[in-house]
């Protein structure tokens, strides 16, 4: 390379840098990004391939492609995807040719700072941020004039299990929530080579069922055993722009119970827990006619989500009974009564109101605020009222700060149901918003068997929710527990909870809760171990858990946001996650050494990885600890139907024509006999 | 030659399209209104938002008295695949078992409903709510092979004998296969929350057995 071309190489990279920069939290989804007039051609992505374990209450997704820059000068690579749920980033790897290179996650500026110097200087260099709610973005530099180079990283993220059915889904859909990133990257979402899926789901309970709608014809789905699956999915030239979901089904008739899943490296420092409580209790419907607000967002951010939520709604409204109430609400710069106060929901009514909702068109701003004030006007105290908020909860107009919105859900006595459509919502507004009123909320993809999603979140709503429900533990000295405030659990739902405990010993787990009018106590007793070491992940987990719960706390305005930040750094780092506070810093293991960075995170993810090696060679761990001494009676609820499948129908079909078939020819043979 | 001679006391059974397909020669010309009703107000369920609700198997309703959602709970369904499948399913059997027997036809009906959902309060307490028309469907499959095995019996028609034996030995072999391996061949129709359930195919087709020995055993033969 000349010196000119060394400077314009530079030169390229330094303008990209500080474009980059200068841009950063205006990202788009998933895909290369290159900012807009760039007389660059976009950087692509040759391959693109997921790789997913879901097993012991969480799922581990490793992300492997490969850039390829047309270009005939050597350019960083910007990637972006949408932040998933309750997701832990926690490892980024370049691979440029056989030496690969990771990150260590350190506080963001100064990550920041060093990965803009060495880009500058043309070393290899790779960052990783997390721009809020919406995107995780990835830059590496260089990557050189027409050639290759390989990038990887790990998430991990706790599992959801619903009313017996688990659902997975790795966003890449653009969430449409970002306006300014729109207008300065051009987004090339397109996979030149192969874009692959190798997922694996491993259940100590038997699997039923697993299904990734929109991939029924692509995946090929095997079951190894009764609870371990593998999917495949191979594709040649996709778009990284549909969300992948998958779904796995438990058997019926579980019963409900506790699942304990430690790690504790050895007797001298704290273990981490992940505790999940399944409630096997009978909920009760509510008797007698409830009131109903649909409140929705119509704003212009709903573009690509409207359909979905016009198909949801109408198929919502149409559960509804006549005894119940419904007022449909819209929001965008404005809002709107769309029913003119409140409608009974016999047949009539209930088809007026679908037939405005699949007419409904977005446009504006979102005033989420006015939107969820005018919901809660016209309240009868004689009744029992849901909300069902359907949003992506990106407030930018009227009010936007979600300690106002704390105050005004606590001032009713309503039970609100938060639906988060599309990838890039506002996942900390929302929390605030439905833990403020005790209610539940949930992500919907366009990706998702949106019927399904909806007789789960009906199941919810028509039914007695458990009241205060309060977990203790005696025995074994826990703390920094996250999630084990007194709250509302929906049928259905889980409780996940989060903590630290100091000793090994039994423990005694009580939990108390208030249902349909009575106080109930439910206790087991279960061991706490002295050593574990199968999942190190744990403590990313529930680091992740504490980082969650400090946001909420800053959003409620409980925690000064200066000292929320600080903590979340503390904690990032300490753990090694990218938050809004860190970021992950790749560098060559000389430059490391440099700039005397720890190597935290490869000692963490070494250790990691041997006890992934560990339990990919293991059978399945059973983590429920209380089987011997049950913490409920009943099993969890289930909804059952009789279905037969197209082959049995086509059989019956066949076997009925075959036989009509037969009896014609006899007929035939007989009559020519007589006639003969 | 016709199929068998009659017997004294024995009741007709079959007539029209169905009885050419059993063995019977007369043909009628007696619509299958039953069948054709009962599919319609499936349909017509599914498409007016509200009424599934109200007529659905739901435990705690039953509980406060709204028995009919027993029977009726079989005439909703979950979802457009869901109802699909089993109406077709319907469509086809009933066609064929209202105009070979009517009585039969709603004996299967009736009584495959309710042990259905008395089968589902009493062995699938966990179960708060159920829709869908396959069990019915079991039980009239089950009384309609039964017929064709009574005929073939009567014909001395081997092959037509093996053909009955296979398909509800194959059907029975398929219900038990589902609850052994919890779970329902093939089906992917319901939506990612519901079950599919075995059991109510099981007590289904056990049901239309049994009616249909005894309907044709107080009536054994079929007329010329």
């Amino acid at each position: 390379m000349t010196k000119l071309q060394n400077l314009i190489h530079r030169g390229g990279i330094l303008l990209c840098t500080v474009a980059v920069f200068s841009m950063s939290h205006l990202a788009h989804a998933a895909g290369t990004l290159t900012p807009i007039g760039s007389q660059h051609a976009p950087m692509q992505v040759v391959d693109h391939h997921v790789d997913i374990v879901m097993n012991n209450g969480f799922a581990r997704t490793e992300v492997t492609q490969t850039f390829y820059n047309p270009n005939h000068e050597n350019l960083e690579a910007v990637y972006a995807f949408p932040v998933p749920k309750n997701a832990s980033l926690s490892e980024m790897t370049i691979i440029i040719g056989e030496t690969e290179i990771h990150g260590e996650v350190i506080e963001r500026d100064e990550a920041e700072a060093i990965y803009e110097h060495e880009a500058n200087n043309g070393n290899d260099a790779g960052l990783a941020v997390k721009n809020e709610y919406l995107t995780y973005e990835f830059r590496v530099s260089p990557v050189r004039a027409q050639d290759q180079t390989q990038m990887r990283f790990v998430y991990y993220q706790p599992l959801e299990i619903d009313t017996g059915i688990g659902r997975y889904v790795y966003p890449l859909e653009d969430g449409g929530t970002d306006d300014a990133g729109k207008s300065f990257w051009l987004p090339n979402e397109e996979v030149k080579g192969t874009f692959s899926i190798a997922a694996e789901i491993k259940s100590a309970v038997p699997i039923e069922d697993v299904r990734m709608p929109g991939y029924e014809q692509a995946a090929l789905i095997d079951r190894l055993d009764a609870g371990h699956y593998q999917i495949r999915v191979d594709q040649a030239g996709n778009a990284l722009s549909r969300d992948v979901v998958i779904y796995y089904r438990l058997p019926d008739g579980l019963p409900g119970g506790v699942e304990l899943i430690p790690y504790r490296a050895s007797d001298s420092e704290p273990g981490t827990f992940m505790m999940v409580v399944t409630p096997g209790v009978d909920l009760a419907p509510l008797a007698n006619g409830s009131d109903y607000v649909f409140v929705l967002d119509v704003s212009g951010s709903m573009s690509g989500k409207i359909a979905t939520l016009a198909r949801g709604l109408s198929r919502a409204l149409g559960e509804l009974r006549p005894e119940d109430r419904f007022r449909v609400v819209t929001f965008s710069n404005h809002t709107k009564d769309l029913t003119h106060g409140w409608r009974q929901a016999t047949p009539d009514e209930v088809q007026g109101a679908i037939a405005i909702v699949e007419n409904l068109s977005v446009e504006g701003g979102t005033n989420l605020y006015a939107g969820i004030r005018e919901g809660l006007e016209k309240l009868d105290d004689d009744r029992v009222t849901s909300l069902i908020l359907v949003t992506d909860a990106v407030a930018n107009q009227g009010i936007i700060e979600p300690k106002a919105f704390r105050e005004l859900m606590r001032q009713y006595d309503v039970r609100v149901f938060g639906f988060l459509l599309g990838n890039s919502g506002n996942w900390p507004l929302m929390r605030t918003i439905c833990d403020a009123t005790g209610g539940f909320y949930a992500g919907v993809s366009n990706a998702d068997d949106i019927m399904g999603q909806l007789m789960l979140a009906k199941s919810k709503i028509t039914h007695e929710a458990m009241h205060d429900v309060s977990v203790r533990l005696k025995g074994v000295d826990t703390f920094d527990l996250t999630n084990d405030m007194p709250k509302k659990v929906y049928r259905g739902e889980q409780l996940v909870i989060f903590g630290r405990y100091d000793e090994a010993g039994k423990a005694k787990l009580s939990l108390t809760a208030h249902i349909s009018g009575e106080d109930k106590l439910y206790e087991t007793n279960f061991d706490f171990p002295e050593i574990a070491t199968d999942n190190p992940e744990i403590e990313r987990l529930w680091a992740m858990s504490q980082i969650e719960q400090i946001e909420d706390q800053v959003n409620a305005g409980l925690l000064d946001s200066t000292e929320g930040s600080d903590a979340i750094a503390d904690l990032g780092v300490a753990y090694q996650l990218v938050t809004d506070e860190t970021a992950m810093l790749v560098l060559r293991d000389e430059d490391f050494e440099r700039y005397g960075i720890d190597r935290a995170n490869r000692d963490r993810v070494a250790t990691e990885n041997q006890a992934q090696a560990r339990r990919a060679s293991q059978t399945v761990t059973n983590n429920r600890v209380d089987r011997n001494d049950p913490l409920f009676n009943l099993p969890t609820p289930s909804l059952g139907g009789g279905a037969l499948d197209p082959f049995s129908v086509l059989i019956v079909a066949g076997g009925v024509g075959l036989c009509l078939r037969r009896r014609k020819d006899q007929s035939g043979d007989e009559e020519g006999h007589v006639s003969r | 030659m016709f199929h068998g001679s009659p017997i004294d006391g024995t009741r007709e059974v079959g007539k029209g399209l169905a009885s050419r397909i059993l063995g019977s020669p007369s043909a009628s010309s007696e619509l299958p209104v039953l069948t054709f009703a009962i599919a319609l107000l499936s349909l017509v369920i599914f498409c007016i938002p509200g009424i599934g609700e109200f007529l659905a198997f739901d435990r705690v309703a039953v509980e406060q008295g709204e028995v009919w959602r027993l029977l009726t709970s079989h005439l909703t369904h979950w979802s457009a695949e869901h109802l699909f499948w089993d109406v077709l399913a319907f469509l086809i059997l009933g066609i064929v078992l209202e105009r070979t027997d009517r009585p039969l036809f709603l004996g299967v009906l009736l009584g495959s409903g309710l042990s259905i959902s008395l089968a589902l309060w009493f062995f699938r307490p966990e179960m708060t709510g159920y829709r869908g028309l396959s069990g019915v469907d079991s039980g009239l499959f089950a009384a309609w092979v039964g017929i064709l095995l009574r005929n073939a019996q009567k014909d001395r028609d081997r092959l037509q004998w093996f053909f009955a034996v296979a398909l509800i030995v194959g059907f029975i072999g398929k219900i038990f296969w589902e609850l052994l391996t919890a779970s329902n061949v093939f089906v992917d129709s319901m939506g990612v929350g519901v079950v599919g359930v075995p059991l109510a195919h099981l007590v289904g087709t056990a049901l239309g057995g049994t009616l249909v020995i005894l309907f044709l055993g107080a009536a054994p033969a079929l007329t010329e």
